[in-house]
């Protein structure tokens, strides 16, 4: 490998913009983040943080900016062919695949990365290397006792590590991971992060984490951002950031 | 290991499938020499309906769509046939033909996927019907090319390899297809292609989002189910040596929507049951209460969808099996009892 630092960042982003109409979802962020970085992104409801992800992902356009994945332009690139390329996200809400078993989800997602989007006449079951991956991904995050539990029957902690896991399944160079824990119990919360934590610090990922509970981003990462009105207003490790009386203004005013 | 709720779809049949499967080809290579040569025709339609009912079984198992266009390809299929081995005597040669058809209803499946596959649930289905009627009115209008409402009659009898097949012959020619197309169809609904498009009808952003590429194998869905379709129309037009514009009628399509119906979505052997079904419906009752179609098809499908739903005339069958091997072991365990005492 050559030097490090002649390698491009991970991920450039560069006075990217996307505006609904007068609300400036996001209004002109750059960001760089390299192999490895953990960044945690907070900020109140409709700061634009989802939207910023979006973007990232390739489910909405910007109107204007540039993403770069090490070096090379993908603005044009869909969403699922920058999945494949790993920029992976997990959701905020519910999405996974309900009426599958979770072992047929986490397979799923297993086809997906091995490019066999297209094989229609071999038997899935005689795929052994899917299979053997897709159980080794079970057994990874500890989902091995409900493999054939049909994931709709399952509670929803159980279906945010079955998101994860699926992301996990693509091979992710940057994970976006988007409050991981809202609607989880208190206790599945810290299970849930652990995992997800644990994984990410495993294969050296970058990760770009939004999350709401305070003391859960101070936990989890050395370096936070706070966003408000599509914009960045405060960067640097958590202790840093919530000392800053406009980031404690924004965060506790609007009731955060 | 619960194997019941392990699998993909379709549950992998033990032996007892199979062999119920070579079963039911043998009658259906036997039973010519039974029956009369218009219930044989029943048979023919019944085998070549499967297909076209297969797609529509195919769209919505695994993607939750509802397709009432298949009479497009149904159409195309018979139109091919009529212009080349009818109307302008090009050549008769099924070999010829029926790739033709096919290759041709792919084409056009794969372009009108683009448009229709754009829009999903009420809306797919409503594009499906648009379709139909636009092709409708275009073979119904472009009288001096396909002869208007009179459609085009006379179509020559196939020839296989140059051999001419008579009417016996080509019963068994639809018969090697139909079983053909299901076991390919058996197959796609078993691969990893038909996984994904479960994931896509569960959750299209999640399956975007772990890199299916949505639009194009839903497209891709939408071409398999249309050549189905395509084949069914070429045989149907050999089988009768007539096509008219009706073919393409919408409503024509939705009689595969209601064999899908009638069958059940919830077994592969749905869309078998259904066509066999719709078909004998159809003989029955406009054989004996010709004014009662509306009425008696209409009903039965109400029937089948308050009481047994998504399980159709398969589940009926599968419950009734059901209570017969129950009981029959009760009996076997009271008999044990009786002789222990």
């Amino acid at each position: 490998m050559s030097n490090r630092e002649q390698n491009p960042p991970l991920i450039t982003v560069s006075k990217l913009r996307k505006h609904y109409g007068e609300v400036k979802a996001v209004n002109d962020i750059s960001l760089e983040i390299s192999q490895g970085q953990v960044i945690t992104l907070v900020g109140a409801n409709g700061a634009g943080k989802t939207t910023f992800l979006n973007l990232l992902t390739g489910l909405i356009r910007p109107d204007r900016g540039e993403i770069s994945l090490l070096g090379e332009k993908i603005n044009g690139v869909a969403a699922d062919q920058r999945a494949k390329r790993g920029i992976v996200k997990t959701f905020q809400l519910e999405h996974v695949f309900g009426e599958m078993t979770v072992f047929d989800n986490i397979r799923t997602a297993c086809v997906s990365a091995a490019g066999m989007h297209y094989s229609m006449f071999k038997d899935i079951q005689n795929a052994r290397e899917i299979n053997e991956w897709t159980d080794d991904l079970l057994k990874l995050f500890d989902l091995t006792s409900v493999k054939y539990t049909f994931v709709k029957n399952l509670g929803h902690g159980y279906k945010k590590v079955i998101d994860i896991a699926m992301c996990f399944a693509m091979k992710p160079r940057i994970l976006l991971v988007d409050e991981p824990t809202s609607g989880v119990g208190e206790e599945e919360k810290y299970r849930t992060m652990g995992l997800l934590m644990d994984q990410i610090e495993a294969n050296h990922l970058a990760a770009i984490i939004v999350e709401h509970d305070l003391n859960l981003v101070k936990e989890l990462s050395k370096e936070t951002i706070v966003m408000c009105d599509g914009e960045f207003i405060a960067r640097g490790t958590p202790d840093q950031v919530f000392s800053q009386e406009k980031v404690i203004e924004i965060l506790v005013g609007k009731g955060f | 290991m619960n194997r019941e709720v392990s699998m993909t779809i379709p549950s992998r049949g033990g032996r007892a499938k199979w062999i119920a499967a070579l079963l039911l080809t043998a009658i259906a290579v036997i039973i010519p020499f039974f029956i009369s040569g218009y219930q044989r025709t029943l048979i023919q339609k019944f085998l070549l309906w499967t297909p076209a009912t297969f797609g529509v079984y195919f769209l919505y198992r695994l993607l939750r769509q509802v397709h009432f266009g298949q009479s497009i390809f149904i159409g195309i299929g018979g139109y091919i046939i009529a212009f080349s081995a009818g109307k302008y005597a090009i050549t008769n040669e099924l070999m010829i033909l029926l790739p033709a058809a096919l290759v041709i209803s792919i084409v056009v499946a794969y372009v009108l996927g683009i448009f229709i596959t754009k829009r999903t649930g009420f809306y797919f289905a409503v594009m499906g019907i648009a379709v139909t009627m636009v092709f409708w009115s275009l073979v119904y209008k472009a009288r001096g090319i396909t002869g208007g409402s009179d459609g085009i009659s006379h179509i020559n009898n196939p020839s296989l390899f140059t051999i001419p097949l008579g009417d016996l012959a080509l019963y068994y020619f639809c018969l090697l297809v139909s079983v053909g197309m299901i076991v390919v169809m058996l197959r796609i609904l078993n691969s990893s292609f038909s996984l994904q498009l479960r994931a896509i009808a569960g959750d299209l952003e999640k399956a975007e989002s772990i890199g299916i590429p949505v639009n194009r194998m839903q497209r891709l869905a939408f071409t398999i189910a249309g050549a189905n379709a395509g084949v069914t129309g070429a045989l149907l037009a050999f089988s009768y040596n007539y096509v008219s514009p009706s073919a393409f009628d919408w409503g024509y399509g939705a009689n595969f929507v209601q064999s899908a119906i009638i069958g059940g979505v919830n077994s592969v052997a749905g869309p078998i049951v259904g066509a066999f079904g719709f078909i004998h419906l159809e003989f029955f009752i406009s054989t004996w209460f010709a004014d009662l179609w509306e009425i008696i098809i209409g009903l039965t499908i109400a029937i089948i969808v308050l009481t047994v739903g998504e399980d159709g005339v398969t589940g009926i069958v599968k419950a009734v099996f059901g209570r017969i091997k129950c009981k029959l072991r009760k009996q076997q365990e009271s008999t044990d009892k009786h002789v222990k005492s």
